[in-house]
């Protein structure tokens, strides 16, 4: 029994191990057939990825920096809807609660990581530069101030709301849902920020983006009104 | 489940990778996208611009005649468009 007991951890470190070598070894096979195929196709079609980005534009970081925005409201949000179909108890049938929890928190956590692109890459951006001050206090941007402003109060209440995930056991159930609310101003700051300070608006996708996700957010609110709406009758019937 | 939940967090982190990707090309490729608005005066605020004025000329130098060339030279000409004459129709009264 002894010498299985101190066998049995070598054999997971081992395969542990050979599991991460392996994997390793896949990502560098990848990397380099990536790399060789890009060149077979460079030297058969002319094709190149400066072409292909605009890598080469005066503009390249705003685009950078506009794509990596509309992802992260992408991201941010399914993360709101996702909380709504969560709260409106849409997955209890067929998925397990701690798992829509966890999706939920990894989609914040996502889109934080866009939104964060988004403003890192502005310091590189030589069209309109923006300065550690302006895009640490709101209203101080030289472009377009009130929208990008409101952009950096809905990324700060995105940033608080994300922190509970972690300190929810230190917080009360009630503290938690009372923050938490604040991601529906928080996304419609997010939305407006993108609609009235994105230089992309006038593209007809995106604006089909923005009107789909508006549609569809005020779908899920609605429903979870109506959830909270009828709880709340229900403990009114079984307390009165 | 567990793999099903593994699975599915490295799909959207994935499947967001790619969406930025496209979104960086159509974004770069759009001739659609609105340059004009970071530059106009109605939605920017240039607060930290300071616009430097040329010097302006000493009264005396100016009364003297010794303005210097260079103050001369940057008076504003105005070219004068000759306005087209109008002479009106005169009609007779009729017979």
């Amino acid at each position: 029994m002894a010498q299985i007991r101190i066998g049995a951890p070598e054999n997971t470190l081992l395969t542990k191990l050979e599991k991460s070598i392996i994997v390793a070894g896949l990502l560098i096979i990848l990397i380099l057939g990536m790399a060789i195929g890009y060149y077979a196709l460079q030297m058969a079609t002319g094709f190149s990825i400066t072409n292909l980005f605009s890598l080469d534009s005066t503009h390249s970081w705003w685009y950078i920096s506009r794509a990596a925005g509309l992802m992260g409201y992408i991201l941010f949000w399914l993360s709101t809807v996702w909380g709504f179909a969560i709260s409106s108890k849409i997955f209890e049938s067929f998925l397990e609660r701690t798992f829509t929890y966890d999706f939920h928190e990894h989609l914040s956590l996502l889109s934080i990581g866009f939104v964060l692109l988004h403003i890192i890459v502005l310091f590189w951006e030589h069209y309109e530069p923006l300065s550690l001050t302006q895009v640490l206090v709101p209203f101080l941007s030289a472009y377009r101030p009130f929208w990008v402003g409101i952009g950096i109060i809905a990324t700060y209440l995105t940033i608080l709301v994300t922190v509970t995930f972690y300190i929810r056991s230190k917080i009360s159930m009630q503290a938690f849902r009372r923050i938490h609310y604040l991601s529906v101003v928080a996304y419609i700051g997010a939305l407006f920020h993108s609609i009235y300070s994105g230089t992309d608006t006038s593209i007809f996708w995106v604006q089909m983006l923005y009107l789909g996700t508006s549609l569809f957010t005020v779908f899920f609110f609605t429903q979870w009104m109506f959830t909270l709406y009828f709880k709340k009758k229900e403990k009114a019937a079984i307390t009165g | 489940m567990k793999t099903f939940k593994k699975f599915l967090k490295y799909w959207i982190s994935l499947v967001s990778m790619l969406g930025f990707l496209v979104g960086w090309r159509f974004v770069s490729q759009s001739s659609e996208i609105d340059f004009a608005g970071q530059s106009a005066g109605g939605t920017v605020t240039t607060q930290s611009q300071t616009v430097v004025l040329a010097p302006i000329p000493s009264l005396d130098s100016l009364v003297g005649g010794s303005a210097q060339p260079q103050a001369q030279t940057q008076v504003q000409s105005f070219t004068v468009v000759q306005s087209q004459s109008f002479q009106p129709q005169l009609r007779t009264g009729g017979s």
